[in-house]
């Protein structure tokens, strides 16, 4: 059909088809994963280390992360808090990428460990089903779903992550803030279960959507592969970090990877076994509707007192959750970023809704922000209490009903604010 | 040699009505299994305005393609200025008018039945409602509890405040629409009310197996009614555990595969309509379909039970 045409002709028509199908291809399929070429990049973007507890300006723009992290600090009080990778040298991170790509592979063919792994790493990826074929299936599905918003490895800043409050969660450092486990703060991993609660639900009021329509068989493979990037991530940070601290390195690059490498993976394995999980009181029985109502008044007065006064307790809530939410100060979090205390007026929990996980997160806290542990200050009844108050405090003809006199003017309705 | 181009035209188009007359025997290209009551008469307008504009427009292409072949330029001929002729323009424009003004008249009553307010079921005893508040990128559906539900049958009048009202112990699940199927016969119709909401920008709440469209707009509760008129969902026991799980038919949920490719697959999808950002073409659901209301309620007791976990 093209031969015999005049060159003008057969140019164009060559050049619109071939674009055409250009494009076709360039597309790309949804069963596709990353090209094998393709590596992690070595980190550039500096560390960010736990900030003080102290409020932040209103959170950034839309469009300005990851430009500043801890944004609205004077510079100077930004910089003592975030370690630049860019000051290793020029060997040290060479021989960084070569420790990482040997322990974890790359985006297409992702594992954890090398093939002369150690048992405790043997243990892990048999318990977390990090295998290679579970984590390549993974990485698949990650690039399809959650790339654009936590990024390639797993930074939470993918192409979406400027334009969402919050921004994503960067993985890097081991941290999730939604756990149901027990272990010592700073060294505290999800549970596998916290991380499909995670995908199942989504995470209301925040840009995360929920996975439940996936078939089970993805959900665990992208839990997998979640754990597989927080590993990696991880053990480059305290790699980076203990490299540019005051002491250096007393070891190899090479040895320190794998030092922390060993540290990390006990971290997950230690958040999976049975005693690492929290352990819920009972849920008290009520005999009638004066005890339930007792008990919401208990966590009500809990929430509201500033300081212990004798025998009576206080939760401290008030402190942050500033009229009860509603007008929550912005504060910064361990990554850099500005959320605030929840509304808890909304019925919205970012953490789950069950009365459990309202447990949980008064029980040991939220990782990363500055919500507190109660678990040495309340008894499992008492952080009941106040879960029962939490759920009666959205709904204002419960709150009627139990006696509940919130001090400053009632929200008009139960609705969502970011 | 400048034939070229109508032939390529004339090719081509052909090559695309071929496809299309194909297309209702390839299977998944046509439309999806209708299973709602007013479904059937959303479809005979789609057929209907399908075959008067097919046949304008293989006409007009045809006569398209004829006068780009017919009338082609060649050296040393003239072109002949024509001034138009007015009686033609005034037939080929009163026919498509007139044809127009007669599927105006013929679409109201499908219009009226699925989007008049005053068509709409009330929240009353009988009416099932379900909240859906759309958002970024997926679809927040709250039920009543069973217990909300049964004190709408002794007491109608609680029905009423659903959408303005939550309650604690209300049912969220995101991105599950669950109902139960009625007869067709309105008087053995099993209707659901949906409060359409959105959270932040524009979506639309979008069940193609349905046939049914609603822009959700910021700031308002629009109403939505249907009603279902075959069920998809089975309760399915797990051995190991022992619990309950309600699945589609012919679906596997650890795999997300079809069970018998020669069945036809009974995963009924809710999709966005309405272009929301980033994730607008992942903003996807799921219609579960019960065979009663007895299962419906066995199935929300499970979920309310989930819910409150201690």
């Amino acid at each position: 059909m093209i031969a015999g045409l005049p060159g003008k002709f057969a140019l164009r028509s060559v050049a619109f088809v071939s674009v055409f199908l250009g494009l076709l291809v360039l597309s790309g399929c949804e069963g596709e994963g990353y090209p094998d070429d393709l590596v992690y990049a070595p980190r550039t973007d500096p560390l960010p280390t736990t900030p003080p507890d102290k409020d932040a300006p209103a959170f950034d723009r839309p469009g300005e992360y990851p430009e500043v992290l801890f944004a609205g600090m004077a510079a100077d009080e930004r910089g003592k808090l975030l370690v630049y990778p860019a000051k290793l040298k020029e060997d040290q991170h060479q021989a960084l990428e070569k420790s990482l790509t040997r322990l974890f592979g790359t985006p297409a063919h992702p594992r954890v460990g090398s093939s002369d792994a150690s048992d405790s790493v043997k243990k892990l990826t048999q318990d977390l089903y990090l295998d290679e074929e579970t984590l390549a299936r993974g990485s698949m599905l990650y690039r399809h779903q959650c790339l654009h918003c936590h990024g390639l490895n797993g930074d939470g800043r993918g192409a979406t992550a400027p334009w969402v409050h919050p921004h994503p969660r960067d993985y890097r450092q081991g941290r999730f803030k939604f756990t149901s486990s027990s272990q010592q703060e700073g060294r505290r991993k999800p549970r596998r279960e916290d991380l499909l609660r995670t995908l199942r639900e989504g995470i209301d009021s925040s840009s995360m959507p929920s996975f439940r329509l996936l078939p089970d068989e993805d959900l665990e493979a992208l839990v997998s592969y979640v754990i597989h990037l927080s590993v990696r991530g991880q053990t480059e940070f305290e790699v980076i970090k203990s490299a540019l601290s005051a002491e250096g390195l007393d070891q190899s690059v090479d040895e320190a990877v794998n030092a922390f490498f060993e540290d990390v993976v006990n971290q997950w394995q230690d958040a999976q076994t049975p005693n690492n999980a929290i352990q819920p009181g009972p849920y008290p029985k009520f005999a009638n509707d004066q005890e339930m109502r007792a008990s919401v008044q208990r966590g009500f007065d809990m929430f509201v007192r500033a300081k212990a006064e004798g025998s009576k307790k206080s939760a401290g809530c008030l402190g942050c959750h500033t009229d009860f939410g509603r007008q929550s100060a912005y504060k910064y979090d361990a990554w850099g970023t500005i959320v605030r205390p929840a509304d808890l007026t909304t019925g919205i929990y970012r953490g789950g809704r069950r009365p459990i996980d309202l447990y949980y997160r008064i029980h040991s806290g939220i990782n990363g922000v500055n919500m507190p542990a109660s678990k040495d200050n309340l008894n499992p009844n008492e952080i009941w209490d106040l879960v029962n108050f939490l759920q009666v405090l959205p709904y204002r003809s419960m709150r009627e009903s139990y006696g509940i006199q919130l001090e400053s003017k009632e929200p008009t309705q139960v609705a969502a604010r970011p | 040699m400048q034939k070229f181009w109508s032939i390529l035209f004339g090719g081509t188009m052909l090559a695309a009505l071929l496809l299309f007359i194909v297309s209702p025997f390839v299977s998944g290209w046509w439309l999806p299994r209708d299973i709602s009551t007013f479904g059937g008469g959303i479809d005979r307008l789609f057929y209907l305005i399908l075959a008067i504009t097919g046949f304008f427009f293989v006409l007009t292409e045809a006569i398209l393609v004829y006068a780009m072949f017919r009338y082609i330029a060649r050296p040393g001929q003239k072109s002949s200025y024509v001034h138009g002729n007015h009686k033609l323009e005034v037939i080929w424009t009163l026919v498509p008018g007139v044809i127009l003004f007669l599927l105006a008249v013929v679409q109201i009553n499908v219009w009226a039945e699925v989007k008049f307010q005053k068509n709409m079921p009330a929240p009353d005893a009988n009416t099932q409602q379900v909240e859906v508040m759309a958002r970024q990128w997926e679809w927040r559906v709250r039920y009543p509890s069973a217990e909300r539900m049964q004190s709408w049958k002794t007491n109608p009048k609680l029905a009423q405040d659903f959408a303005s009202n939550p309650h604690l112990d209300d049912v969220h699940i995101p991105n599950e629409i669950h109902v139960w199927k009625g007869g067709k016969d309105p008087k053995d119709q099993h209707r659901v009310l949906v409060h359409l909401k959105t959270r932040d920008v524009l979506h639309s709440f979008f069940l193609p197996n349905l046939r049914l469209k609603q822009d959700a707009l910021p700031g308002k509760t629009i109403p939505v009614w249907f009603a279902v008129t075959e069920h998809n969902t089975e309760p399915v026991v797990d051995p190991k555990t022992n619990e309950k799980h309600w699945v589609e038919i012919n679906y596997d949920p650890t795999t997300g595969k079809v069970k018998d490719p020669n069945q036809p697959s009974m995963v009924w999808e809710l999709a966005c309509a309405e272009f929301c950002g980033a994730r607008h073409s992942l903003m996807r659901g799921k219609l579960y379909v019960h065979r009663d209301e007895a299962d419906f309620l066995d199935w929300l007791k499970h979920a309310e039970a989930a819910q409150n976990h201690h």
